[in-house]
């Protein structure tokens, strides 16, 4: 009973920067390359964690570190593309797979340019980011229904641009 | 059917996911767009983000980042002490209780401890024991901002040794000092006997009041400069002629140029001091006032000085007169005879000093220009005044403003700085 009760009080392991840049830097950087481009994902993610080595006392622990650093990491690529004169950048696929041919890669990223920032963010961390409906809710803030909502209605709109042709 | 990629997605509990299979098996339409959906999520999944770079970069970022916090909040700790240590510095002289009223009630002393040395300096009348009732309390009343520059200093100094060599002043408060000076009776000039007691009765009469609005005791010279615009320079100055002559005044120079293109007309005027406000707005009445400006100077502790140095004199002569009486050696009878020649020479000169100073005080000095502008483009030049006076008017509210801005750099600063830390960190 006493070790349950002291077990219960006991601080939560501190959390040290190195640590998570170890752990975390790639899935931010891959997060950052997505919405902000590849050249300038270095300096996004970069800023991620010293804004989150800034922040680092002030967190509860509620939230898992890495929905709480994609966050951050969010607010980073926001503001830089707010500070872009091009504009959003569009995404970037690699080398075709035999299941992916279905569709004409270009023809998606125009399909995903052409998605509202909500719903083409909602796809971006479901299906490029893998994350799941609570951990998109934690990260960009908004309730999970609403998560599910504006992805079903971001895939209704990213085949109704694809169909009849593009979507086998 | 809003479920149908929560099921594709396994977001869906075991009943949602039964009722969308069963729709799915019944509806072909539906099993085409899942189909679809299923091809799109394969298809997003091939995005390339790239391979990651600039780990390294951030892991000594981040090591210098660190020590730059630290050095940020000690630098922000130094600046913040300095500011504070300034502002209690700018703080001190209030606190003190008002600044320059501090210094000057360490000056009433210094100004009374100053006599003897004056006297020495000059063939030395033994020290006026206080005939001029109070001569402390006199200088006391007087306004040291208003002292001549090089009697102010060497009164300062006086009176830092003064007040070291009086032990009992020494141990006073400025404000012990100053309620004990204002405990004492107002000044009086004594002379003994040796003016004549009407001239006595009026340099009491003007100490007490010959400043309007001045505090009692208080012996002003006033003066006022004026420049007024008029449509008639010979009309103007009769004007102010006959208005001289009503106040029981007099012109003291009276120079005019008139041309067809203009003209000005420059007058001094002496008119009693009491009558100095209505000689004032009277002459700014006459046109329009380009410039005015009056000045007045604190002469009472010239004129109590000066009285306590005649009185002074009148004494010793009194004495040395005595014995010379008494005196039988002939020797000795013309060394007491030219002593006595010295001390009636300068209770001559101190009696026309004194009489001077009734005189700066009982009369005030007034110069009025007048001016007459050229008959054309009157409108021109009024306006030509008005914005040349407002851009004056602009620049001195910019200056103060910008005197306010430097004066308030203790306040304002740490407040911007402190805003600007937080708006970082924040960002």
């Amino acid at each position: 009973m006493m070790l349950l009760v002291n077990e219960a009080v006991a601080p939560k392991a501190k959390l040290e920067i190195g640590q998570l840049v170890t752990s975390h830097y790639d899935q931010v950087f891959r997060f950052c390359s997505v919405r902000v481009g590849f050249h300038h994902a270095g300096d996004a993610a970069q800023e991620t964690f010293i804004t989150a080595q800034r922040a680092l006392p002030k967190f509860r622990g509620d939230s898992k570190p890495l929905t709480w650093l994609m966050g951050i990491a969010l607010n980073e690529c926001r503001r830089i593309n707010r500070t872009r004169r091009d504009g959003e950048p569009m995404v970037e696929f690699g080398a075709p797979t035999p299941e992916g041919q279905i569709i004409d890669r270009e023809a998606l990223r125009v399909a995903l340019a052409k998605l509202s920032p909500e719903h083409r963010e909602v796809v971006l961390l479901h299906e490029v980011d893998g994350f799941t409906y609570d951990e998109i809710a934690e990260i960009a803030g908004i309730p999970a229904g609403t998560v599910k909502s504006r992805l079903y209605h971001a895939f209704l709109n990213l085949r109704q641009t694809l169909a009849p042709s593009e979507v086998a | 059917m809003e479920n149908l990629k929560s099921f594709l997605d396994g977001e869906l509990d075991l009943a949602g996911n039964a009722e969308v299979e069963t729709h799915l098996r019944q509806d072909a339409d539906l099993a085409k767009m899942s189909a679809d959906f299923s091809a799109l999520s394969v298809a997003l999944k091939g995005v390339d983000p790239g391979q990651p770079y600039g780990m390294e970069q951030l892991q000594s970022r981040l090591s210098t980042t660190s020590v730059a916090e630290s050095k940020k909040i000690w630098r922000f700790a130094g600046w913040s002490s300095v500011m504070g240590v300034l502002l209690v510095v700018a703080m001190i002289p209030s606190l003190k209780g008002g600044g320059g009223s501090g210094s000057a009630e360490s000056r009433p002393a210094a100004e009374f401890k100053s006599q003897p040395q004056l006297g020495a300096s000059s063939a030395s009348p033994p020290a006026a024991p206080l005939s001029i009732a109070d001569s402390a309390t006199a200088a006391a009343d007087m306004m040291p901002d208003q002292m001549e520059p090089a009697k102010k200093s060497e009164t300062e100094k006086d009176g830092l040794a003064g007040e070291r060599s009086n032990d009992t002043d020494f141990y006073l408060s400025p404000r012990t000092k100053r309620a004990q000076a204002s405990a004492l009776p107002r000044p009086r000039v004594a002379t003994g006997g040796l003016l004549p007691a009407e001239d006595e009765a009026k340099l009491n009469m003007s100490i007490g009041k010959n400043s309007p609005g001045a505090p009692y005791g208080v012996y002003l010279e006033k003066s006022g400069n004026l420049s007024v615009e008029v449509q008639d320079l010979m009309r103007a100055v009769d004007e102010a002629t006959g208005m001289v002559t009503g106040l029981k005044g007099f012109v003291v120079t009276s120079d005019m140029q008139n041309t067809e293109k203009g003209g000005s007309a420059r007058m001094t005027l002496r008119i009693p001091s009491d009558n100095f406000p209505a000689a004032m707005n009277k002459l700014q009445g006459m046109g329009e006032v380009r410039q005015v400006n009056s000045a007045s100077q604190d002469i009472t502790g010239e004129t109590v000085t000066s009285a306590a140095k005649t009185r002074s004199w009148a004494d010793q002569e009194k004495q040395l007169i005595g014995e010379l009486a008494k005196s039988r050696n002939r020797d000795e009878k013309w060394r007491i005879r030219g002593e006595l020649s010295n001390v009636r020479a300068n209770l001559e000169a101190e009696k026309s000093q004194l009489n001077n100073l009734k005189e700066r005080g009982n009369f005030s000095t007034i110069e009025v220009t007048f001016t007459r502008g050229a008959s054309g483009g009157g409108w021109a030049k009024g306006a030509f005044g008005d914005a040349t006076s407002g851009l004056g008017s602009v620049g001195q509210i910019v200056g103060t403003i910008g005197i306010y801005f430097l004066v308030f750099i203790p306040v304002w600063l740490p407040l911007a700085i402190a805003g600007w830390m937080v708006n970082r960190r924040r960002r």
